[in-house]
């Protein structure tokens, strides 16, 4: 990324570049010596780059297609919070967030944790909802149905039409 | 508000358990919720906050876990009360200082403790003395589908528990256990043990919590991941590096033994006489020196029976104990002069240190 030379943090010129591999995906954080202390960076041993990324200052490189600065300032609407409050506090506004911010968060629960799909225990009243594989992306099902209508699998593609329909109205967060 | 009964109550986690488990302390599970329809607590009004409390308190106290349980408002309790109850491991340092419509409920016996609107709307926590993650899990999964029958959680198919911090989203649970390794720590193999707990996803952090030291070779080790495993699994998989760490430190201690058994048992000696007859007792010192009197315990110099003794002296040594049981602000220099005086007071009556057991 060209512009990555200011600190992910602040505005100010960055002085401290780090770069992690981990499974073949590199991340990189550029930050000015200030925000650099702040974080506990002057100690290379106690750094935990997961609580960093957590706390902002994330720029996956391997996404770097999605460099929209205009997407972070997109509100939740319970909340009100920003993708850029997210990476000042290192929290989000409402359970709204992961849904709304799905694509920058998804690489971040990747680098996180052990994967990216709950394994653990599921309220009773989810438990008839609880599909076995994650929800595909919309997206996906857009590709999908593309697909179908050029080798003419019409009713495929109908199937697809309704899971489509069926998700915009039925946000993936009610339970 | 008043705490006192809940901190003259002679809770059963802070007592010496059966049989004795020389390394861990304690064991420790919390699980982070939120309710549908809410922003998080750090983006609530005061209002949604006061009527999250409201609807959280209700909810809670209908459990039978939470029969005759205290409910305290942060808002109403003096900072010297947060301090007790974050000594005692009830409160978060995060919620001592939350501002208006933060809450906890205590069940009677203090195993079930909740924090409400801390970071996420709920934390729920039972604590108990001993290796006991599997028994801790099934109370908490009880406390937590009592409350799931009653409000509406924020949970994903795909992520599982929506948390205010992707840190904690999926299962929301961290599970850990209080370490105590003077061994280890006495042949400098704690920070090798740290970085490979690290590699393994487990965090390490000093008594208090995040932030806090590790003085008197305590250490809280926990689970960092919450999201691709189960709880069960998370639980499996923490167990088994506890009991690799347990072995290890038996392993230290022997070997610190066979090396220089002499060294050991003049560092347990001179801690047993400070104890005994130090004016002037600083926190981390009285830690660091009864860390070496439940050591002592361990190597059968000081009888079993005051295992209990030891490790209630721990919390009653620090600060905000120190305090509150002088009904009132103390000044440090003060804390410290009341500090050995409790130590000198207990120290004297415990037997003489048994070498013969030993040389």
């Amino acid at each position: 990324m060209a512009k990555s030379k200011s600190c992910n943090h602040c505005t100010k010129p960055a002085t401290i570049h780090l770069t992690q591999i981990v499974e073949n995906k590199i991340t990189k954080i550029d930050l000015c010596e200030e925000c650099a202390q702040k974080k506990g960076l002057t100690d290379p041993e106690g750094l935990d780059i997961s609580q960093l990324l957590a706390g902002g200052g994330m720029d996956v490189l391997s996404n770097d297609g999605d460099d929209t600065p205009s997407g972070d300032a997109i509100a939740c609407q319970l909340s009100g919070a920003t993708f850029d409050d997210f990476k000042k506090t290192g929290r989000f506004g409402s359970a709204e967030s992961y849904d709304l911010f799905r694509d920058k968060i998804s690489p971040m629960l990747k680098n996180m944790h052990r994967g990216t799909k709950h394994l653990g225990k599921v309220p009773t009243y989810c438990e008839h909802k609880s599909p076995d594989k994650p929800l595909e992306p919309i997206e996906s099902l857009h590709k999908k149905i593309s697909q179908a209508i050029e080798e003419e699998r019409f009713e495929d593609a109908a199937v697809l039409r309704d899971e489509i329909k069926k998700r915009s109205q039925e946000p993936i967060l009610s339970a | 508000m008043n705490i006192d009964s809940l901190i003259s109550a002679n809770e059963q986690w802070m007592n010496a358990v059966e049989p004795p488990c020389p390394v861990i302390l304690s064991s420790r599970i919390r699980l982070a919720r939120n309710l549908v329809k809410y922003p998080f607590p750090g983006w609530a009004n005061p209002s949604q906050r006061q009527e999250l409390l409201a609807t959280l308190c209700d909810a809670l106290c209908r459990l039978p876990e939470m029969k005759e349980a205290t409910v305290l408002s942060v808002a109403e309790l003096s900072e010297l009360e947060k301090l007790v109850l974050v000594e005692r491991h009830l409160m978060s340092r995060e919620l001592s200082g939350a501002s208006a419509g933060a809450g906890m409920v205590i069940s009677k016996n203090q195993n079930f403790a909740v924090m409400i609107n801390e970071e996420d709307h709920l934390r729920l926590q039972v604590m108990q003395n001993g290796f006991k993650l599997d028994e801790i899990w099934t109370l908490i999964d009880n406390l937590d589908s009592g409350i799931e029958r009653q409000v509406e959680y924020a949970f994903s198919p795909e992520l599982g528990y929506l948390t205010a911090c992707p840190t904690n989203v999926g299962t929301g649970m961290r599970a850990s256990v209080m370490m105590h390794l003077p061994g280890l720590v006495l042949i400098e193999h704690m920070e090798k043990v740290i970085r490979a707990l690290n590699q393994l996803g487990l965090a390490v952090r000093g008594v208090l919590g995040e932030g806090s030291e590790a003085s008197g070779s305590v250490f809280q080790i926990s689970n960092q991941q919450t999201l691709g495993e189960s709880e069960v699994d998370i639980i499996h998989r923490l167990s088994n590096v506890l009991r690799t760490i347990i072995q290890q430190e038996k392993n230290a201690r022997q070997k610190l033994f066979e090396s220089n058994s002499r060294k050991i048992l003049d560092k347990i000696g001179r801690s047993y006489g400070a104890l005994q007859n130090a004016h002037l007792l600083t926190s981390s010192e009285s830690m660091n020196l009864l860390s070496l009197m439940r050591l002592a315990v361990d190597m059968q110099l000081l009888p079993e029976d005051r295992r209990g003794l030891i490790d209630r002296l721990f919390i009653d040594s620090q600060p905000g104990h120190i305090q509150y049981n002088a009904h009132g602000d103390v000044e440090p220099s003060r804390r410290d002069a009341l500090r050995a005086d409790l130590m000198r007071t207990h120290f004297n009556t415990l037997p003489p240190l048994n070498f013969s057991n030993r040389s």
